[in-house]
């Protein structure tokens, strides 16, 4: 057993022979590959890092327009809420104040309507009263009329107060409708003076507003008995009633 | 019993120089490992990687990872050397496989070198790295008592270095041929199986216990 | 007794005595390294590593005595033939 010291020297050549070869062939282009590759995945990466951060930046801006709409949506839906609540309370309230106004108006127009019914209704009485009236008078003859009164004013004058009757003018008018015959005055005449006394003058008149009836005019009073008044009266007490 | 030389036979001389079985053979792995690197080297593809660019790269990257695990630092500089011995003991460790073929690494000889080139190469990078006053401090430490240790350490190291590698493999170089002289057939290949494991298993340390010292040497881990 | 059987009986005992000190430490180590990856597996790989180192690293131990027993068989300086 010995070390042969030529065979040490040659391997050791060799063995940095092909130390350098194997760095010119096998090191060098295989690092060389490793490292481009190794920076084209940390290019991939780092772009991958930038779009993921990209796409936070994007994804975190959409969350804030979502918040933000959503906030102005309540806002506006509350606004548009109130608009209408106050709107609302308006028209009803409009509603209510022409819905008063025309009751109202109507209840007056109904109101007057009815009035007017009545008023026309007791007109068209009165005047059918009258036309009634004036047949039954034109049927009946002017002195039995004529009579008949002078009965009726008589008494009238006999219930006026005596103190009264002394304040009486001296002049009395006596009218009455239908007209009186000249025999007829004569009997008024007769049998007036006694109770206005002698010394008043009479004078007579036809007056045909009264229908049918007579009045006595002193200067401070009137006797009056007519239809006119009757129906005066009736139509008052209708109106009344109503 | 037949004579047996633990010395590889002498092929040829060239003038003075005698070239022995193992340098041939030495020769022979190196031009097939250069010639497999350069064909396999001309297509590299960043992107599509064939087979071959894959097997390149998973060797480098083996290597790589050692000098990154055990050193700490960035392979760059290193990596020829380190590179080298594992690829290149492996290489001859497998060898034997093929029929009548013996490994270089079975002679003295051939460890002799790599222990040498690895010696050298841990002084000259200590220096280089730490500056020579700085280097030679670390041979005082942790005690100055310990220098002449620390001396002899060097030299054990590389010794027992070379021993292990070459004791391994001609070992196991006598182990198949004694079973192969007893019974000849099948009975063989499960040591021969065992042998591709050794192998590798040897070249690893090989590696990994230069890396060490190395490393050791330029300070970037304890010194072993 | 002439130099050749000395030679044979020292490199038998060599390798025994050598492959004792060895397999014991081999085996400590293993149940060493079994009993930390039980305990932390997550660091397996970096156990196993150093197993091997560690395990090469006593088998050279054996490996010498080998050496020396192959040297003392095959390559012994006091025997001329």
């Amino acid at each position: 057993m010995h070390i042969d010291l030529w065979a040490l020297a040659l391997q050791a050549t060799n063995f940095v022979i092909l130390a350098w070869l194997l760095h010119r062939f096998l090191y060098r282009p295989v690092t060389t590959v490793v490292a481009q590759r190794r920076a084209l995945v940390q290019k991939d990466f780092e772009e991958a890092q930038q779009a993921r951060h990209a796409a936070d930046v994007h994804r975190r801006r959409y969350e804030h327009q979502i918040t933000e709409i959503t906030a102005e949506r309540e806002r506006v839906i509350a606004e548009a809420r109130s608009h209408i609540e106050v709107e609302r309370r308006d028209v009803i309230e409009h509603a209510q104040i022409e819905a008063r106004a025309v009751i109202e108006a109507q209840r007056r127009a109904l109101d007057d309507e009815k009035r007017q019914i009545a008023e026309d209704l007791g007109e068209k009485a009165i005047d059918l009263a009258v036309a009634l009236s004036q047949k039954l008078l034109s049927e009946v003859s002017g002195a039995a009329v004529t009579a008949v009164l002078l009965e009726r004013v008589c008494v009238l004058l006999a219930a006026v107060p005596p103190e009264r009757l002394a304040e009486r003018g001296p002049v009395l008018q006596v009218a009455t409708m239908p007209a009186l015959e000249d025999g007829a005055k004569a009997e008024w005449s007769r049998r007036l003076a006694p109770l206005v006394g002698a010394d008043t003058e009479l004078f007579f008149m036809t007056d045909e507003s009264l229908i049918a009836g007579a009045e006595l005019r002193f200067p401070s009073m009137v006797v009056a008995c007519s239809w006119r008044d009757s129906l005066i009266d009736a139509r008052a007490s209708l109106m009344v009633r109503d | 019993m037949e004579k047996v030389s633990l010395n590889a036979p002498i092929v040829f001389h060239v003038g003075p120089v005698p070239v022995g079985l193992e340098v041939v053979t030495t020769w022979v792995i190196m031009v097939v490992l250069v010639v497999l690197c350069y064909f396999g080297t001309r297509k590299l593809s960043v992107d599509e990687p064939g087979p071959w660019q894959v097997v390149l790269e998973a060797i480098v990257g083996f290597c790589e990872d050692i000098i990154r695990d055990v050193m700490g630092t960035e392979p760059g500089p290193f990596l020829p050397l380190i590179g080298t011995l594992f690829i290149y003991i492996a290489t001859c460790n497998l060898s034997p496989l093929l029929p009548g073929v013996k490994p270089p690494t079975a002679s003295f000889e051939t460890t002799g070198a790599l222990g040498l080139i690895v010696f050298f190469s841990v002084h000259a990078l200590g220096v280089q790295r730490r500056g020579l006053l700085h280097y030679l401090k670390t041979f005082f430490e942790p005690y100055p008592v310990f220098v002449p240790l620390n001396v002899l350490a060097e030299f054990t190291r590389t010794f027992s270095l070379m021993v292990r590698l070459a004791g391994n493999i001609m070992s196991h170089e006598l182990t198949i041929g004694i079973v192969i002289s007893l019974v000849g057939l099948l009975v063989p290949i499960p040591f021969m199986a065992l042998s591709i494991l050794i192998g590798l298993v040897q070249a690893y340390i090989f590696t990994i216990l230069a890396t060490v010292f190395i490393g050791g040497a330029i300070g970037t881990i304890e010194k072993g | 007794m002439n130099v050749e059987m000395i030679s044979v009986l020292s490199a038998a005992i060599a390798v025994g005595f050598g492959a004792i000190g060895s397999g014991l430490g081999e085996g400590w180590a293993v149940a060493g390294a079994m009993d930390a990856i039980a305990r932390q597996p997550e660091s397996a790989g970096t156990i196993s590593r150093t197993l091997f180192v560690g395990l090469a690293m006593i088998e050279t131990m054996a490996i010498y005595c080998l050496v020396i027993a192959l040297l003392l068989l095959f390559a012994n300086p006091y025997v001329h033939a």
